[in-house]
């Protein structure tokens, strides 16, 4: 069995390409999807009437309907939503690009926000009271200490998350869009050396999601602790938190 | 130390204060009123409604029945906004509840900057005063886990200090110390009452109330049981109930499993 890893080197540039757009959509993705997902957290957290259900609603859909599904029901339902709403009748066409971005945002969205609405029930309830008892405004409350911890304290997971949808990124696959493993697959049965492509990915996947692995590892240690000296840990002598 | 009110006006009044958690009462119909200067200390067994008294001063519990009123002592007016109350009543945690992700220093400014719209330069001035009231200043720059129970509680009074309050509550704010450091605690509440602080204590420690209280309040049963200066209290209670209390409390401070 004779394998040409050289065809690696000379597709390289292409496959750079498809690898800027795996990273581009991932971040757009993660800060798109973390903004948009702490936003809803905070909606559900202050119970604001409405608002809160629709969320709910929401991020129940997209927890259990597949990414790829999703990704089809926007690439062909949308435009025809669009199309009905607008003046013209006619179907809009959101382009598989447009599509990609704002699927996955909204997809992740409803991800990120079951992760910090869950951070929020992880702070403390003294956090909250000793920021009352001080006056601070419910904005400056959650901006100034509460988000910070949440964020920090639920670091680890977001990370896992992240890396989750940095694999998922290549269902793009179904959009014919030039993610990284797309490039390869193309490249690969084009000139048919399929074991020296998808080796080379599923190295490249492995390296880098390693390298977020730890990342999260690093920083699930680091990790600050709501700090409470609590005597009873002592006396009975129980490890401190 | 046990100098009389200097003033007779009003900061704090509650009037027939009612408040249940679901079926359970645990205030029924408490008066209290108290004057600018005084040094109340709050005791009784577990689950009395204590705590839940003070908290219902600055609006951490809300209430079914009856009044709450702080009187801003500059103008006089009665304050009805929480945002207004919170900002002239400073409270003290027994879990201390400093924000871990800011250093002592950062805790001390942020609702200064925020709520009394202060500059930094004159909320960190204001705050390494404070600190160093507590005597804690050399820490200002660490974070809170960096710190000792006793540091931290400290830390955590110099930062209700530099909203500036008019009373300060206190809700045992030693229970949760190590012993070795509670007289650490205790020793700058006393400094903060010799400086004429309005004080509002709910805590064990029967020494300091001793050494402190202009009135000692015993609450049982949601109500005010008895309400008396400290050597009246301590040594010719009325009631029953209190001394049965305080037969159970050593000399310094925690009471058995009531």
């Amino acid at each position: 069995m004779h394998f040409d890893f050289q065809a690696i080197g000379r597709a390289l540039p292409f496959l750079m390409d498809g690898l800027a757009f795996t990273f581009e959509l991932t971040a757009v993705a993660c800060i798109g999807g973390l903004i948009l997902g702490t936003g809803m957290a905070i909606i559900r957290q202050l119970q604001v009437p409405v608002a809160s259900r629709l969320v709910s609603v929401y991020v129940t859909l997209m927890r259990c309907i597949p990414l790829i599904l999703v990704l089809f029901w926007f690439f062909f339902l949308v435009p025809l939503i669009l199309g009905y709403l607008s003046a013209t009748g006619r179907p809009i066409p959101l382009g598989p690009k447009t599509t990609a971005f704002v699927t996955f945002t909204m997809f992740e969205a409803a991800y990120y926000a079951e992760i910090v609405r869950s951070g929020f029930k992880a702070i403390h309830k003294g956090q909250y009271e000793g920021a009352k008892a001080l006056g601070l405004s419910t904005t400056t409350m959650y901006a100034s200490v509460i988000i910070p911890q949440v964020l920090s304290a639920t670091a680890p997971i977001i990370v896992t998350q992240t890396i989750i949808l940095f694999q998922d990124t290549a269902l793009v696959y179904v959009l014919s869009l030039n993610d990284f493993l797309g490039i390869a697959a193309r490249i690969a049965q084009r000139d048919g050396k399929l074991v020296e492509f998808y080796t080379f990915v599923a190295i490249v996947y492995f390296i880098l999601c390693s390298v977020g692995s730890e990342l999260a590892e690093r920083l699930r240690r680091k990790a600050p602790t709501t700090v409470r000296r609590v005597k009873s840990f002592r006396v009975l002598g129980l490890p401190l938190p | 130390m046990h100098a009389e009110a200097t003033s007779n006006e009003t900061i704090v009044t509650v009037k027939e204060l009612q408040k249940s958690y679901g079926d359970h009462r645990v205030l029924n119909g408490v008066n209290l009123s108290v004057k600018r200067g005084e040094r109340i200390v709050i005791c009784g067994p577990s689950g009395s409604g204590k705590s839940t008294l003070i908290r219902c001063i600055n609006g951490l519990e809300t209430f079914e029945g009856g009044t709450v009123g702080v009187t801003d002592l500059k103008t006089g007016t009665q304050l009805t906004k929480l945002s207004d109350i919170r900002r002239e009543v400073g409270m003290v945690f027994q879990s201390f509840n400093l924000f871990p992700h800011l250093t002592v220093l950062q805790n001390c400014m942020l609702a200064q900057i925020k709520v009394r719209k202060e500059q930094k330069s004159v909320a960190r001035d204001r705050a390494m005063h404070f600190l160093q009231k507590v005597r804690i200043s050399e820490q200002a720059n660490k974070h809170p886990g960096q710190l000792s129970g006793g540091q931290q509680q400290r830390a955590a009074i110099a930062r209700a200090l530099c909203m500036n309050p008019s009373v300060m509550l206190f809700d045992e704010p030693t229970s949760a110390l190590d012993p070795e450091v509670v007289q650490e605690v205790l020793d700058t509440m006393v400094g903060l009452a010799k400086d004429g602080m309005t004080m509002l204590c709910v805590t064990h420690e029967m020494g300091f109330a001793q050494k402190v209280a202009d009135r000692v309040i015993f609450i049982d049963g949601g109500g005010i049981v008895e309400e008396a200066p400290p050597t009246e209290f301590f040594y010719s209670p009325k009631h029953d109930r209190v001394r049965a209390f305080l037969s159970r409390v050593h000399d310094h401070g925690q009471p058995v499993a009531a």
